[in-house]
């Protein structure tokens, strides 16, 4: 087995005893489908606000299941190992990333269509969570990153991560409609943050070692 | 395989949160040599070790050499030099079988009997969190069996290991010398490592 492999198995095997994911999850399955019970009943109103509110609910979703995504591995010294490693520590932090979004959209993927039904809204904005999600995940688990060993680390990790999750937040509910354009917007948001954010991460982790 | 490298260290000076916990510290040692690094808690002997490594900043110089000629520092650390701080490195989530499968699958390498040789053979279902701290600084160990690498960088190697386990750490430590690796210890004053050089360091 290749480094990336066994990485990717190590990876995989605890995220899925970790649970962080399924809190993430739970979270917005939970609220998803409570929501319609404090807003009404109202069709024409649940169509309208339903997306916007998932979009919310999928931001809180994410800060929940990346909330301490560092920590075990900087406590136990284990990225002390991946940065005296020939595959080195950005190729782990990237590792994680892809792992703790692979944890929490799949999940979100399932329950998504299901919500927009429920609140008759359009189906596209599965599309636009697809497209959207890694943007999300990988910009969180960045500041994941920088608030590792923080006290009150999950509320710093919320207050950092919400600015920069915005354009997710104004695009991602405009998706369903027939516009090309929050897609586009939304996947160059995840492309950005899919490039940059695994370098940014793993200087975070580095100056944690330090 | 017989390791060939030396390392020299020339008035290497380590600041940590703006105060200097370490400075004009000069050694050298070739294959086959060990230093044990004593001093008293604070004065900076891990400090040392994790420059060694690349996992502190520092001031001064850090080479290591091979037949006279220097070798590029990155590609060193990421190639020929072990760190086993007082934190094991492992997983504490995954059992002992799954953190070896992981090592020899990080390292490229395949598992014989070397969890066995550290005395972990009954404990392979065991999650790593459960293990005693003298039974995970054995696993710790592991990766410096599968994976031979010229320069061992250990932290307080022997604490918490009982007679058995400090025996497996002291000959290791000589089958590695043997081989012309080179060792750097920081130990307490009640540890020694026979042959090896030693350097007080003082918090300055």
């Amino acid at each position: 087995m290749s480094a990336r492999g066994a990485l990717l198995a190590r990876e995989i095997t605890l995220r899925a005893r970790h649970g962080g994911w399924a809190i993430g999850a739970g979270l917005f399955m939970a609220l998803g489908t409570l929501a319609p019970l404090a807003i009404g009943n109202e069709a024409e109103l649940l169509a309208t606000v339903g997306p916007g509110l998932l979009w919310i609910i999928l931001g809180l979703s994410v800060f929940l299941g990346v909330e301490g995504l560092f920590e075990d591995d900087l406590a136990s010294g284990a990225m002390e190992q991946f940065v005296l490693s020939p595959s080195g520590l950005a190729q782990a932090v990237l590792i994680k990333l892809v792992v703790a979004w692979g944890f929490l959209i799949v999940p979100l993927l399932i329950a998504t269509p299901l919500l927009l039904v429920g609140y008759g809204s359009p189906l596209g904005g599965v599309l636009g969570l697809v497209l959207a999600s890694p943007g999300l995940v990988f910009t969180a688990g960045t500041v994941s990153a920088l608030s590792s060993g923080q006290r009150r680390g999950g509320p710093l990790l919320v207050f950092c991560t919400l600015p920069l999750i915005i354009p997710a937040l104004v695009f991602g509910p405009q998706a369903g409609g027939g516009d090309l354009v929050p897609y586009l917007i939304l996947g160059a948001y995840s492309l950005q943050a899919v490039a940059v954010c695994p370098f940014l991460a793993s200087a975070a982790v580095r100056l944690q070692l330090t | 395989m017989a390791f060939e490298m030396g390392l020299e260290v020339s008035s290497v000076a380590v600041r940590r949160g703006g105060r200097t916990v370490l400075a004009g510290v000069s050694f050298g040692l070739l294959p086959g040599e060990a230093l044990q690094l004593r001093g008293g808690n604070g004065s900076g002997k891990t400090s040392m070790l994790r420059a060694a490594a690349g996992l502190a900043p520092y001031e001064g110089e850090i080479r290591f050499r091979r037949l006279g000629q220097d070798l590029d520092p990155g590609y060193i650390r990421a190639h020929e030099v072990h760190y086993v701080g007082t934190e094991s490195g492992l997983a504490p989530r995954l059992t002992v079988a799954e953190n070896a499968e992981f090592l020899s699958g990080f390292y490229g390498v395949t598992l014989g009997d070397e969890v066995e040789q550290l005395g972990l053979a009954g404990h392979l279902s065991r999650k790593v969190a459960t293990l005693s701290s003298g039974q995970r600084r054995r696993l710790a160990l592991l990766r410096l069996l599968i994976n031979p690498r010229a320069l061992w960088l250990l932290d307080e190697p022997f604490i918490a290991l009982d007679d058995d386990g400090q025996l497996i750490v002291r000959t290791l430590i000589d089958a590695h010398r043997d081989r012309g690796g080179m060792v750097m210890v920081a130990l307490h004053d009640t540890d020694d490592l026979p042959r090896a050089k030693t350097l007080t360091v003082v918090a300055p």
